[in-house]
């Protein structure tokens, strides 16, 4: 058994872009990752974020370099139709545009796709996807037609489809991309709590800074290079590293950054709005006692 | 388009709603092989009776019924006119310059009125009323199942129908979105000649097919995630059982065209030529 | 000096059927002219049919659409031309591209305004410019460009048109923070080189605060609040109770005075928030 349920070591791979030419999409990477860690994945568009989360379930196949999950190397070229299949079911994806992911006509048959693939006996099926459906908070919703669902709500579905596989890992592919700030706070909320209390292991890839706040650990893809895996505060104590990288960052850090360029000595390493106001409020506080 | 489910879907708890959907196809079948059976006055009037019973368990309201039957009045009436015309017979009706009519091509053309209407009454209260379309993918699925041993791609057919339904909604919107963004920038869908017309829908199509291409990428890829891998060992959440009531139905129609084929051979009223 | 004025405007979807909804009740308001107007809301508030009834893709029901003081619907037969003075840029543009170049698809506009081959190529040159299209993909396939490129060359189809009122659903939707950036950079340029009236919608907060001198707010098609984007921000209270959002910034700083820190006027740009804390801090 490994300590880490992916691991990937000198991962290359290339794509063809449109004129036919093989160009490089990932380089060099080493990426190891615990079963239960919260992974933000940020870079610009064209980064090669989404080739990375294709290879670590097996829709791409490196060019070379070795992917190893739970243990077990999916490069070796030799594995079964059924091996595959494996790692797509323990390795589940959601993607950017919930209109193309959804599958069925109605809400129950789609998320029963994954399960039905797998030759999951009916009862269990139904059983999981039960499950699933209360575990995203849209029990009630079995027989709806999906096309009639908010954005939020459809991405929900499309996590509840991923999850009736009963996976390890669930790839969010800048899934809530398209969403309203409403929608986008049901899908994170429900990763959360998946994270949280199922103890799957999430990689989330973003171009939501606040997002990626709240992960265990950042990684920064440009140009197909991982730049950085730090755990968010490190990363955001550099805002100027990703603003080079046109990356954004949060406008709490943005202050944070301004008062000590200005000479202001705040305390801790503060990135959501919550901290880095107590730490402006504890400074305050140091300076009053101080001056008083 | 996007109010009722698409299709002409009617929900309602009838009891031709509740029966499985394969039942509900063979019974169709069935019952066009009934209407053929008619030959006479009594069997016809046996024919209008049960589609008669048929509309009043459907629950479907017959204003509804009587929308389907707009699109084909036409053919109705062309079918009519030719066999009164063109019947001819013993006993003759009338009759003004070349123009015969007998008593047999009014028969006829009442007949042939009649079965094409309960042809279409009944196939749309058994089929595409009370059974959604993705059921009668599945039931026929399900039905042409045997013809998987010489190799017929039957569950690769039902994806597909599938898909397309659960695409029909987006790509219609996606389609209002097209023209109103081109209408924005001064499109003309509907002033000028034909040719200008259809060069009109240039700019709708082309985006309209680019989409749906990137589309049926995404959504291929998301599929492939989700383990699927053709036909081959899926199981289904949902598989169809069939219930005492759909063997009734069933046996029932069955003795109804047993019931034709007599009154057919004791001959009774007017026949048929 | 009022642009665009909405007069007692209804608007309801699907009418007679089942689904029936009113997308707008009684919407009074006014866009100024020359100024940048936000336009936010939850999804479904009323805001896209709100942009469709702006240009005349959509009629009210009942109310009266006012562009420079005159009804837009008073002649139906010529409503193309409001279409061509108020420039809608709907969600996503990207995907209405469909011509063989990038430079074709932009001259779209302008040929269905009947205008000369010389006019037109002026006007494809200078919107690309505007937007920051470099003249080398003017002659591409518009599906060769990057995503960011698409959505600026989908923009500059509009812009091409030198609309006298500029309206963007959700302008930055799904690009990266650089592509958003461009966006808004794009926007500030096309009104500093035309002075022509902006409306934006979008959900970012943030984004609104940068760009917008005006604010309205839609909550279930009725319109609740309009004013400087100073006067909407500072009722954050009032925003947050419905679950509208306020720029980060401004949460932060709301967060300081209750917890007993003295700040006076609430501020929503990091820009302007730096000196009242330098004040507080020094």
């Amino acid at each position: 058994m490994d300590e880490y349920f992916i691991r990937t070591e000198h991962l290359c791979c290339n794509y063809r872009d449109e004129n036919g030419r093989e160009a490089p999409a990932l380089i060099d990477i080493n990426l190891k990752i615990k079963k239960g860690e919260y992974i933000a994945v940020i870079g610009r568009n064209g980064s090669g974020k989404s080739t990375l989360a294709k290879l670590l379930n097996m829709i791409l196949l490196p060019a070379s370099g070795k992917i190893y999950i739970d243990g077990k190397d999916m490069t070796s070229g030799n594995l079964s139709d059924d091996e595959i299949l494996d790692i797509r079911r323990r390795v589940g994806m959601v993607f950017q545009n919930p209109d193309n992911q959804i599958v069925a006509t109605i809400v129950e048959e789609d998320i029963a796709f994954g399960p039905e693939n797998l030759g999951i006996p009916t009862p269990e099926i139904r059983r999981r996807v039960d499950y699933a459906l209360e575990t995203v908070g849209m029990r009630g919703y079995e027989k709806h037609e999906p096309h009639r669902l908010s954005g939020g709500q459809k991405q929900r579905i499309a996590i509840a489809g991923v999850l009736a596989m009963q996976p390890e890992c669930i790839i969010l592919d800048e899934a809530t991309a398209m969403l309203d700030p409403r929608g986008r706070a049901e899908v994170i909320n429900t990763i959360e709590l998946l994270n949280r209390e199922r103890k799957i292991t999430v990689i989330m890839i973003t171009h939501h800074m606040n997002e990626a706040v709240r992960a265990d650990r950042v990684i920064v893809l440009s140009d197909g290079r991982l730049l950085r895996d730090y755990p968010p505060r490190q990363l955001f104590s550099e805002p100027d590293f990703l603003r080079r990288q046109g990356l954004g960052v949060p406008q709490s850090v943005e202050l944070i950054d301004e008062l000590r360029r200005q000479g202001i000595a705040l305390e801790g390493e503060p990135v959501t709005p919550e901290e880095c106001a107590g730490a402006i409020m504890k400074y305050l506080k140091q300076k009053k006692a101080h001056d008083g | 388009m996007n109010n009722i489910s698409f299709g002409q879907y009617y929900p309602a708890n009838s009891l031709i709603h509740s029966l499985d959907a394969r039942f509900k196809v063979i019974c169709a079948f069935l019952y066009i092989v009934c209407s053929f059976l008619c030959k006479n006055i009594l069997s016809f009037a046996a024919l209008l009776a049960s589609a008669a019973l048929l509309v009043a368990i459907s629950g479907i309201p017959p204003k509804i019924l009587l929308k389907s039957l707009r699109p084909i009045i036409f053919i109705l009436l062309f079918t009519v006119v030719i066999n009164m015309f063109w019947t001819s017979g013993e006993n003759l009706v009338f009759s003004w310059w070349k123009i015969r009519i007998y008593y047999e091509g009014i028969m006829n053309a009442l007949f042939i009125a009649v079965r094409i209407v309960v042809l279409i009454v009944g196939t749309s209260i058994f089929l595409t009323y009370t059974t959604t379309p993705i059921a009668l993918t599945d039931a026929l699925e399900s039905l042409l199942s045997p013809l998987k041993v010489l190799r017929a791609p039957v569950h690769e057919f039902a994806m597909m129908i599938t898909i397309a339904l659960r695409f029909i909604p987006t790509l219609t919107e996606e389609t209002n979105r097209i023209m109103a963004a081109q209408k924005a920038r001064g499109a003309d869908f509907t002033t000028g000649s034909i040719f200008k017309r259809a060069r009109a829908l240039i700019p709708i199509l082309v985006p309209l097919f680019v989409s749906a291409f990137r589309r049926a990428d995404e959504l291929a890829t998301a599929m492939e995630c989700r383990c699927y891998h053709g036909g081959e060992g899926r199981t289904r959440l949902n598989i169809p059982h069939s219930r005492p009531r759909d063997y009734v139905m069933l046996l029932l129609i069955v003795a109804f065209g047993a019931g034709l084929i007599l009154i057919n051979i004791y001959g009774i009223g007017y026949t048929m030529k | 000096m009022a642009k665009i004025r909405l007069e007692k405007v209804n608007y309801t979807y699907s009418a007679g059927t089942p689904f029936e909804t009113r997308a707008l009740r009684d919407v009074e308001f006014e866009i100024k002219e020359g100024l940048v107007t936000g336009i936010i809301g939850h999804t479904g508030s009323g805001k896209s049919t709100m942009m469709m009834l702006l240009n005349g893709l959509e009629k009210p029901e009942s109310g009266r659409v006012l562009l420079d003081g005159a009804d837009i619907w008073e002649k139906p037969k010529e409503i193309s031309k409001v279409r061509f003075r108020v420039g809608l840029v709907m969600q996503y543009p990207e995907y209405q591209l469909f011509e063989e170049t990038v430079a074709k698809d932009i001259a779209f506009g302008p040929k269905n305004m009947g205008l000369t081959e010389d006019e037109i190529s002026a006007r494809v040159r200078e919107a690309a410019g505007i937007v920051g299209l470099d003249a080398g993909l003017l002659e591409k396939s518009p599906f060769e460009l990057s995503g960011g490129e698409k959505r600026r060359a989908a923009i500059a189809g509009i812009i091409a048109m030198k609309p006298e009122v500029l309206v963007l659903d959700e302008p930055a939707a799904g690009l990266d923070p650089a592509g958003r950036e461009r966006i808004l950079g794009t926007i500030q340029n096309f009104r500093a080189q035309t002075g022509a009236t902006v409306i934006i919608v979008s959900h970012s907060m943030e984004d609104m605060a940068e760009v917008c001198d005006e604010i309205v707010v839609l909550l279930e098609g009725r319109i609740l609040m309009s004013g400087s984007t100073r006067e909407i921000f500072s009722r954050a209270d009032e925003l947050r109770r419905v679950g509208l959002d306020v720029p980060e910034i401004t949460g932060l700083m709301l967060r300081l005075r209750d917890m007993g820190a003295e700040i006076d006027s609430i501020p929503f740009t990091v820009k302007d928030a730096l000196p009242k804390l330098m004040k507080l801090l020094k």
